[in-house]
């Protein structure tokens, strides 16, 4: 191969001290620094290195899954972005949705991204539960990653509920007074359970504040334990839409 | 296309009609004379209203309180004292005669009185009596009513313009 | 690489293109913001003013904002609506959104715009901030009903908003007061009058009548013709809707309440006897019912030249009927002492010879009648006990009780909703059901207003009939009612309504409180405005005229239709009125004391009466004799009428003694005051003018 002359500069670069520091190993050209190259990267490495073909067509998932995470991940950066502008404070709440919407530039988009991608999240995680169970997916050795992954979407709908919360108008505030009061009807521990979402005995600043921990912090983080857990838990059990049959007859 | 695609299809049309289908609220007619804070009626034509904005509005209690009873007919307010009077006042309404006083004129004639600016001294200095801004309003007013009626003078053309 | 199909990597390819391109739709329609059109067009605009360089330096680009945090005011309206400071910009010729404030009391940059006229202030399109919508239920205020904004602060009367002002006295004419609660109106002692002798009053027939149709005044063609006569007088009663079955038990139950005064009023029968045959006596009456002036607060239907007008004031009820409606040993009763009847009346107790309560009774009961007036009315024969006790029940029901007191009978609290949020009510907060209106605040009230039923079947609400700019101030008036400011800063920047009172006691006191003084007269601020304000009068005039005039009211002003009614006082009363007037209301700012003989020379009168007569042509306005204006009083007799110090005080500064007066100030040398108060106090109508000084007469 003829090297260019960005060719020259990037072999130049790459055997530099800094580079040498940061790239460990060269480029991916055997398999072995392939699969390396995956396996030893913090980002990539719950991933698995090698693919079947067959799990990369459409038909297979749908890339419901995938697309599940990447609404997930498009929730996160809007969701931040978000944060900058609001206050999770009683008048400050409706007024800071009023200056998305009127002030912030590109707030309208920021604010229904984060909307939208919501409620087809909830969607996607839907079809994508009826969609492995309806394949089979959770027969074994898969029963975990399945208990998993129901537990995900334990943790969309609640980020769900209390997103809703957040812009506090009326559609925010009754949906939650209409919410809560279904959960204090639980046996027991019903009305504990109320009083503790929503900080009180009423629907207030604190039951705002709560809610948007709720949602800002501990579900996030919970998501992201779970989806890792069920990303690895895939990636261990051979990948996708291996079955034993498709084992045998390799 | 297959038929549960198909069956989708009809499904999200269907629900797309229904969701954007309202109910036909009664709009509210517009009234041309919502927009003015007051009106007041042509004085030769009872019928038409002319739209006054707040200014022109006080301009119109301050002549109704003050003016009234020299310078127009008998009104609701109470008989004229017009007819008791020689020369005679204009009407406030009198484009031909007010028309082409500039308002620095009138505003003087309100507040020295008509001797100061050679008219009649039935006319009283009103000046220690109204604001600046009532003797304003009353102007502004008499050249709402005018008929025929007032056209401001032309703005300095554009070669006055700083660019 | 490895083997990724074709097919995937165009698929992951166009998805890819795909999202970029819709997250770049919006930065694009971000560019395209209604705002910033609005801004550029300004910018265009500005160029083709003669004052660009001012504008433009004014201007910057980007969201303009008034931010008070204190007043709760966040407003961009001034985003689109960049000219509101320029003074140049004030034109009508200049194109909206540009167009600068019309110059009114509050600056823009000390109170935001939604203070006035509501509205969306955080929004940054046009209909968000206009209109209502999905997140925002309060749409600008119509610039005709603005005045309700003033209203929310000021709670008095403001000369600036007469509109409201006017909203504000209909709420407490029409007796709105009597059934719903209203932020800051007072519900006065009586609203309707008080019911409880009422059965020896009037017939039941009357009563009848009257419930079904409140009014009395109906043309040859037999139209009601309130409507259309001069003075727009609305009936205070209004109609309610009433079955055949109601109006029997109503007036049943009315006709049953016989609890009179004591008090039996019987004329002298001598006299009687001595008028009874004389042909004229009516006509007498008639006489003395218009020397006294009745007219001043009752008004009475004229018919001239084929037009029906009425004629009078409207502090009493309307008299044109009255001689068919009441019984003649009440009106005799009443006359005499109205207060027994009607503890709150307003009517000042007369003081009556038995000739003149004769004569004027014999007029009301002969003139002032309508043998049709009952017509109408089907037989209605002696009332059964259960028509009176469904009467009785009615009366509570129907919210009779809430406006007529009759002793016993304790209304229902808050018959009608409490009104006092009405302006601040939101859409989702009004019950349209199947009313054909638009569904605005505005529209709900007027249509509340004129027709209930239509809002709310089974509304108890009466139907009212109002001319279409008392409508207007009405509802002016309610929006102003948004349960007080939104933020504490506003709070703390209400005007309060001055609260005067003027309750003198003694022989005074007595007098005051006999005739009524207080009905038309002002004193320290508390009292009517149908007549002069009396705060000062004992500076103004000299005590022998008030006991004279007191007695005999004369015409000062002659444009006026309204007149003193001649109350028939003893000289005891018009000395103890006079002197207490004499004594007590002086102003500060005359001395009486002041003006010598010394000052009002012969010579001083001549130089007075040229400058009278042709320096400043007083007579535009005053007359003397025969001659002269009709704007201000008769100076015939100001000589016997008025204190000199008073004249001359008054050339000096006429508001400075009464406010709003229409009397021009002029810059008087103190020569030309001193002449013309000199003149004028020559002026003295029967006798030759006294040499004595006036200024030591009159500080008696």
């Amino acid at each position: 191969m003829a090297t260019t002359w960005t060719q020259q500069t990037l072999n130049h670069l790459r055997r530099t001290r800094a580079w040498k520091s940061i790239f460990r190993r060269g480029p991916a050209r055997t398999n072995r620094t392939r699969s390396l190259a995956i396996f030893g990267n913090i980002f990539l490495h719950v991933l698995p290195v090698k693919v079947r073909e067959k799990s990369l067509r459409l038909r297979a998932t749908y890339y419901l899954g995938s697309f599940s995470f990447f609404l997930f991940v498009v929730l996160t950066v809007t969701g931040v972005l978000l944060m900058f502008y609001y206050h999770p404070a009683v008048p400050e709440a409706y007024r800071d949705m009023k200056d998305l919407r009127f002030v912030v530039a590109n707030g309208v988009f920021l604010r229904n991204l984060h909307r939208l991608a919501a409620q087809v999240m909830v969607a996607a995680v839907f079809w994508h539960m009826f969609h492995v169970f309806f394949r089979g997916g959770y027969k074994p050795p898969h029963e975990f990653n399945w208990v998993v992954g129901v537990g995900l979407l334990l943790v969309t709908l609640f980020l769900s509920y209390t997103g809703y919360l957040l812009p506090w108008d009326q559609l925010a505030f009754w949906a939650i007074t209409v919410g809560t009061n279904i959960i204090s009807y639980v046996p027991i521990l019903g009305h504990p359970i109320r009083f503790l979402l929503l900080g009180g005995n009423i629907i207030g600043e604190n039951a705002l504040l709560r809610f948007y921990v709720l949602h800002c912090v501990i579900l996030p983080l919970a998501a992201v334990i779970l989806i890792a857990v069920h990303f690895w838990r895939i990636q261990k059990d051979g990948g996708l839409t291996v079955r034993e049959d498709h084992e045998r007859k390799g | 296309m297959k038929r549960r695609h198909l069956s989708l299809l009809v499904a999200l049309a269907l629900t797309a009609l229904a969701t954007s289908c309202q109910q036909k609220t009664i709009a509210a007619k517009p009234d041309p004379l919502s927009r003015a804070y007051d009106v007041e009626s042509d004085w030769n034509d009872p019928q038409k209203q002319i739209p006054l904005n707040y200014q022109q509005a006080q301009g119109k209690r301050v002549f109704y309180t003050y003016c009234v009873w020299c310078h127009a007919d008998s009104s609701p307010a109470g008989p004229s004292n017009r007819s008791n009077l020689t020369p005679t006042p204009p009407l406030a309404n009198d484009g031909a005669t007010f028309n082409p006083l500039s308002d620095e004129f009138v505003r003087n004639t309100i507040t020295l009185g008509g001797s100061a600016m050679g008219k009649s001294a039935m006319m009283p200095p009103w000046g220690r009596t109204l604001k600046p801004d009532e003797v304003q309003a009353v102007i502004v007013f008499m050249r709402a009513i005018a008929q025929p009626s007032y056209q401001p003078p032309a703005r300095p053309g554009p070669q006055y313009s700083v660019k | 690489m490895g083997k990724i199909p074709k097919r995937l990597r165009r698929a992951f390819a166009i998805s890819s293109v795909l999202f970029l391109g819709v997250l770049a739709v919006s930065p694009v329609k971000d560019l395209l913001q209604e705002w910033k059109q609005s801004r550029r067009d300004y910018v265009r605009f500005a160029e083709t003013r003669p004052d660009t360089k001012q504008l433009l330096a004014d201007f910057h680009p980007g969201i303009d904002q008034i931010w008070i945090p204190e007043m709760n005011v966040t407003d961009r309206c001034t985003t689109c609506h960049q000219g509101i400071h320029q003074a140049s910009l004030l034109d009508v010729s200049v194109p909206q959104p540009f167009r600068a404030h019309t110059p009114m009391p509050h600056q823009v940059e000390k109170w935001g715009c939604v203070v006035c006229h509501r509205g969306q202030g955080l929004a940054t399109e046009v209909r968000e901030a206009h209109e209502t919508t999905l997140a925002w239920e309060q749409p600008l205020l119509p610039v005709r009903y603005i005045q309700a904004s003033c209203g929310v602060c000021h709670r008095g009367t403001l000369p600036e908003t007469p509109q409201l002002d006017v909203g504000r006295e209909l709420l407490v004419k029409l007796n709105c007061a009597g059934c719903h609660r209203l932020e800051g109106i007072t519900r006065p002692a009586m609203l309707g009058p008080d019911l409880t002798s009422v059965g020896s009053k009037a017939s039941r027939a009357w009563f009848y009548k009257w419930l079904k149709e409140p009014r009395t005044i109906t043309d040859s063609n037999g139209n009601t013709t309130v409507d259309g006569v001069e003075n727009e007088e609305e009936p205070r009663m209004p109609q309610f809707r009433l079955n055949e079955k109601e109006l029997r038990a109503l007036s049943a139950y009315l006709s049953s309440l016989r609890t009179g005064p004591a008090e039996t009023a019987k004329l002298d029968p001598r006299v009687v006897a001595a008028l009874e045959r004389k042909p004229d006596t009516v006509d007498q009456g008639e006489v003395r019912f218009r020397q006294m002036f009745c007219t001043t607060c009752h008004s009475v239907a004229v018919t001239r030249a084929g037009e029906t007008k009425l004629i009078g004031g409207e502090i009493g009820p309307e008299l044109t009927k009255v001689g068919s409606k009441v019984n003649p040993d009440w009106l005799l009763a009443w006359l005499r002492n109205p207060q027994a009847s009607m503890p709150h009346s307003q009517m000042p107790r007369y003081g009556w010879s038995d000739e003149d309560l004769y004569k004027v009774t014999r007029y009301i009961l002969s003139k002032l009648t309508d043998p049709d007036l009952m017509s109408d009315v089907p037989r209605l024969e002696g009332p059964a006990q259960e028509e009176i006790q469904l009467g009785q029940r009615l009366f509570l029901e129907k919210g009779c009780a809430s406006c007529h007191f009759v002793k016993g009978v304790s209304p229902q609290a808050d018959f009608g909703p409490n009104l006092s949020n009405l302006g601040s009510k939101t859409l989702s907060q009004l019950e349209f059901s199947k009313a054909k209106i638009p569904r605005t605040l505005i529209a709900y009230i007027q249509a509340k207003i004129t027709d209930p039923v239509s809002v709310n079947p089974a509304a108890r609400m009466p139907q009212y009939q109002l001319a279409p700019r008392h409508l207007e101030a009405l509802t002016t008036a309610l929006l102003s009612m948004t349960g007080g400011p939104s933020s504490s800063g506003l709070a703390k920047l209400v005007v309060p309504a001055p609260k005067p009172g003027f309750h003198p006691a003694g022989a005074f006191g007595e007098v005051y409180e006999r005739y009524k003084c207080y009905v038309c007269h002002r004193f320290n601020g508390y009292g009517g405005t149908l007549a002069p304000d009396l705060s000062y009068e004992g500076s103004r005039a000299q005590r022998s005229w008030l006991v004279a005039f007191l007695k005999n009211p004369q015409t000062l002003r002659p444009t006026l239709t309204l007149r003193m009614p001649q109350f028939n006082m003893t000289d005891a009363e018009a000395a103890t009125l006079a002197d207490y007037l004499a004594m007590v209301t002086q102003s500060p700012a005359v001395n009486l004391g002041s003006v010598t003989s010394k000052d009002l020379t012969p010579e001083a009168a001549r130089l007075g009466k040229q400058l009278y007569e042709v320096k400043y042509q007083c007579r535009s306005c005053h007359t003397i004799g025969s001659s002269g204006g009709y704007v201000g009083p008769n100076l015939t007799n100001v000589g016997n009428w008025m204190n000199a110090a008073w004249i001359e005080e008054w050339l000096r500064d006429p508001q400075g003694l009464v406010p709003g007066t229409i009397e021009p100030r002029r810059t008087l040398p103190e020569q030309e005051v001193t002449a013309l108060a000199a003149y004028l106090m020559t002026l003295r109508q029967g006798g030759a003018a006294k040499p004595a000084a006036p200024g030591a007469g009159s500080a008696r």
